[in-house]
């Protein structure tokens, strides 16, 4: 497994700690009282990705960096940003792989549209494959072979 | 010396198994039976060589020789004898030399088995076995090698190899860099063993496979002999998966046990086709039909048990670029893709010959079931190898990075899971062929109104409003009464022949079909272990919470109260342990002890979450984060798990019903098996 360069950990560490600056005026413009609770930034922390690990979920990601997005999530609720404000702004700054689920948009349409298309792809070519039902009886009494084949089934019905 | 040996060895068994594929190759152009036994006695002489190199490596573990490479790379002093014995598997090199090992035991089944009767398999199984071990071992020879040594030149400067290049010494570290703790879990110890005898178990089934394919045959011979290797490689497969979240829920602390990760799933994926083939071998063993798709299958799950293991193994999950860095990366990804072509090549090419001029008829019958069953299991393999593939597809594509998580697996495949819990259930109440409504709604009119007891029950003792859950634990309900109708209606037929002998009426179904109740028992294994994964998915509670020292939070009915914060220090590693009492409606219910290790040698931190279960709940808490000056705070994750234990119990039940099923049976129960088929295919 490949771990992220320390170079790109301190460069991704900057970066954020530049943003921190640069929103934090904003926030006394916006400011709301309350803060908001550790469960709350998971709910939110839990469908985002750690932009530097490998499928790691903010929310339990131990790094000291996404200890501080995770901050940055609770100033941003504590700002009134919404869940789809902050999921857009981590986009934004660290691309499409931060989001636990692709957005359905140009190729992703590729998972969403596959997994049905398989199921019924399937159900059809299994239901093709397979014999008819035999019509109910007409009255007519089954022939010798019919009767034999009868017998053996219930023989080893029986014999289960 | 020793590293000498146990590379030596270990080039011996490589160049055997390229020798044994050029023999067998010669002796089939030139129909020289004598190449074949050559081949076949080269192949009996890979196990005993590549044994003795694992021995070699195992002593050098043992004996802390922290000059080699591998060795100061998973060891340490301060690590007992059985965590450096099975430090064995704990890293790249000595983990692929351990999966030859299993693969060359494995393969002594085709040095071994009387093959008088089918003569004209052994060459092509044979030709199959020579090129898989032999790549595995290749790598070990010429890309990760277990035995290379550090040596350092005069200039101070320091290489890995396994030959003393000129002017170097020796170089013997003090100490290793031991084993990564979060590896040191018996889950994760026991987790690679299972998973890689699952994975190399089916080497047996796929070569008889491509053999009866290459030899022109269409018989269900290779099914026969391959059975008991099919339900081997399964089980160990499922104990490698269930040992892999038993881990993943002890260590990795965040208070579930399948996180839908790429490698997972690539684990997971052999076990899906796997399953399949559990159901239609058994639809070939009773019509001799489905032919192709038996041959598809076990195709299909040992390439995907390759697939798997390139991924994990070669960087491609992390990144493409990592995989273009990755040195066994091109190796690896030539071998799948040349076992992958030449696998459906030869299929393609016999596809005609295997067919088997059975149709099954649509209905309530075990065929109709079965074969939606593998429908389903399909579907889900399908959607879980689109979800590891799209990302790198993703990358290559369109240069974007994404993440396939947990929520779309969920979305996706969670419905089809809900589906085979709802086959499970009703598989026992359908015949072979037909359609038998008599006795279903015969069967449904007791059982029906009897399981809607259950969700009625957790709606009003449980208070659980959760409508996915409450239809959930309907058929979990429903398909443990089914089997449980089933069996008492077997047991009452043995007593009244019995004349009332109650407990020898009780194993009379198992004994006289041990398969089949073999069968029921895996069934009813995977019926509890979904009540776990029911508990999880649906009812899991959790909180984040700060408390000082006195404090408490409410969860489920359950307080937790912050009692101490302690440190201490044991075998190079700093431990800060909190103690959380618990109490329900002011009774105590006892404490949990959540833990954070630091291992200041290796500059690592692991969460060991404190954990407290029964047959109802896990209560599971996790310490986040602490004040390290005052001490009297702390942070904590805790979670309120139901019904968790049932996955442990199921999987324990699962295992114990493949080990019904593989029971030898009685002669009696033999003839009448032989009766029976050959009336069918007559």
């Amino acid at each position: 497994m490949n771990k992220a360069h320390p170079f790109t950990k301190l460069y991704y560490f900057l970066v954020l700690i530049v943003l921190l600056t640069l929103v934090r005026p904003a926030t006394s413009a916006r400011g709301q009282a309350s803060t908001p609770s550790d469960d709350e930034v998971n709910q939110i922390a839990s469908q985002l990705y750690c932009p530097i690990c490998d499928n790691q979920p903010l929310d339990v990601c131990p790094l000291e960096a996404c200890r501080a997005w995770r901050e940055l999530i609770r100033e941003q609720l504590a700002e009134g940003w919404t869940e789809g404000e902050i999921k857009a702004y981590f986009v934004a700054q660290y691309g499409e792989r931060v989001l636990g689920e692709p957005p359905p948009s140009g190729l992703n349409w590729v998972l969403y549209l596959v997994p049905p298309l398989v199921i019924l792809g399937g159900l059809v070519l299994l239901l093709s494959k397979m014999k008819r039902p035999p019509r109910p009886a007409t009255g007519l009494e089954p022939d010798a072979e019919g009767r034999y084949l009868q017998r053996v089934e219930r023989d080893l019905e029986n014999l289960e | 010396m020793l590293s000498i040996v146990g590379f030596f060895t270990l080039a011996l068994a490589f160049l055997l198994a390229a020798y044994g594929l050029l023999a067998v190759i010669f002796g089939l152009v030139q129909k020289t039976p004598a190449w074949i036994e050559s081949a076949r006695l080269a192949l009996l002489m890979i196990f005993p060589l590549v044994t003795v190199s694992v021995a070699a490596l195992l002593i050098l573990l043992a004996g802390q020789r922290f000059e080699l490479a591998y060795v100061y790379s998973v060891t340490s002093l301060e690590m007992p004898l059985y965590l450096r014995l099975t430090a064995l598997w704990g890293g790249q090199s000595g983990s692929l030399l351990f999966w030859s090992w299993l693969m060359a035991g494995f393969s002594l089944f085709f040095a071994l088995h009387k093959w008088s009767r089918d003569a004209d398999l052994l060459p092509w199984a044979l030709l199959v076995v020579f090129f898989t071990l032999g790549f595995f071992l290749m790598i070990n020879v010429f890309f990760e090698i277990p035995f290379e040594r550090f040596w350092h030149f005069p200039d101070g400067s320091r290489v890995v190899s396994l030959l003393q290049p000129r002017g170097a010494w020796l170089l013997t570290p003090q100490d290793g860099q031991g084993l990564n703790p979060l590896l040191r879990h018996p889950g994760m110890i026991w987790h690679p063993p299972a998973l890689y005898l699952g994975f190399t178990g089916f080497i047996i089934p796929f070569a008889l496979a491509i053999s009866t394919l290459a030899a022109g045959r269409n018989d269900r011979r290779w099914l026969e002999i391959a059975r008991p290797w099919i339900l081997i490689g399964w089980v160990f497969l499922s104990l490698g998966l269930v040992l892999g979240m038993r881990w993943a829920y002890d260590i990795l602390g965040w208070g579930g046990y399948w996180g839908w990760d790429p490698v997972e799933i690539a684990a997971l994926l052999p076990w899906l086709s796997g399953t399949a083939l559990l159901h239609t071998n058994l639809l070939q063993a009773r019509r001799d039909g489905f032919k192709r798709w038996n041959v598809v299958l076990v195709l299909l799950t040992f390439v995907l048990v390759i697939f798997g293991t390139f991924i994990t193994r070669s960087g491609v999950i992390s990144s493409v670029h990592a995989f273009a860095g990755s040195e066994i990366g091109s190796p690896m990804f030539i071998f799948t893709a040349l076992l992958s072509l030449g696998s459906l090549g030869l299929l393609v090419y016999r596809w005609q010959d295997l067919q088997a001029g059975y149709e099954p008829a649509f209905g309530f019958n075990k065929e109709t079931l079965m074969l939606f069953t593998n429908l389903i299991l399909l579907s889900i393999l399908v959607i879980c190898f689109l979800g590891v593939i799209y990302p790198i597809i993703s990358e290559l594509i369109t240069d974007t990075q994404i993440t396939v998580g947990p929520a779309w697996y969920k979305r996706t495949a969670g419905p089809l899971f809900i589906l085979l819990v709802l086959l499970v259930g009703v598989c026992p109440l359908a015949v072979w062929s037909g359609t038998n409504l008599a006795r279903l709604s015969k069967r449904l009119r007791i059982v029906l109104p009897i399981s809607l007891l259950v969700p009625l029950f957790v709606w009003l003792a449980g208070g659980v409003r959760h409508g996915v859950v409450l239809v959930s634990l309907w058929l979990v309900g429903f398909s443990i009464l089914v089997m449980a109708a089933d069996y008492i209606q077997q047991v009452l037929v043995a007593l009244h022949k019995n004349q009332g002998n109650f407990w020898l009426a009780l194993g009379a179904p198992v004994r006289r079909n041990r398969r089949r109740y073999g069968g029921v028992l895996v069934h009813l294994g995977i019926i509890l272990m979904s009540i776990g994964i029911i508990g999880i998915e649906g009812l899991q509670q959790e909180t984040q919470v700060t408390l000082s020292v006195g404090e408490s939070v409410e969860l489920s009915g359950v307080t937790f109260r912050f009692e101490a914060l302690e440190h201490h220090e044991e075998e190079a590693r700093w431990i800060t342990e909190a103690v959380l009492s618990m109490s329900r409606a002011g009774e105590p219910v006892g404490a949990l002890y959540p833990q954070r290790e630091i291992y200041p040698n290796m500059g690592l931190a692991v969460t060991q979450p404190g954990l407290q279960g029964n047959l109802a709940v896990d209560l599971y808490a996790v310490l986040i984060d602490w004040r390290p000056i005052s001490q009297d705070e702390a942070t904590f994750r805790i979670f309120y798990n139901p019904l968790v234990s049932w996955l442990w119990v199921g999987s324990a039940m699962l295992t114990l019903g493949v080990v019904v099923a593989l029971m030898p049976e009685s002669a009696r129960r033999k003839l009448e098996r032989a009766a029976k088929s050959e009336v069918i295919s007559g």
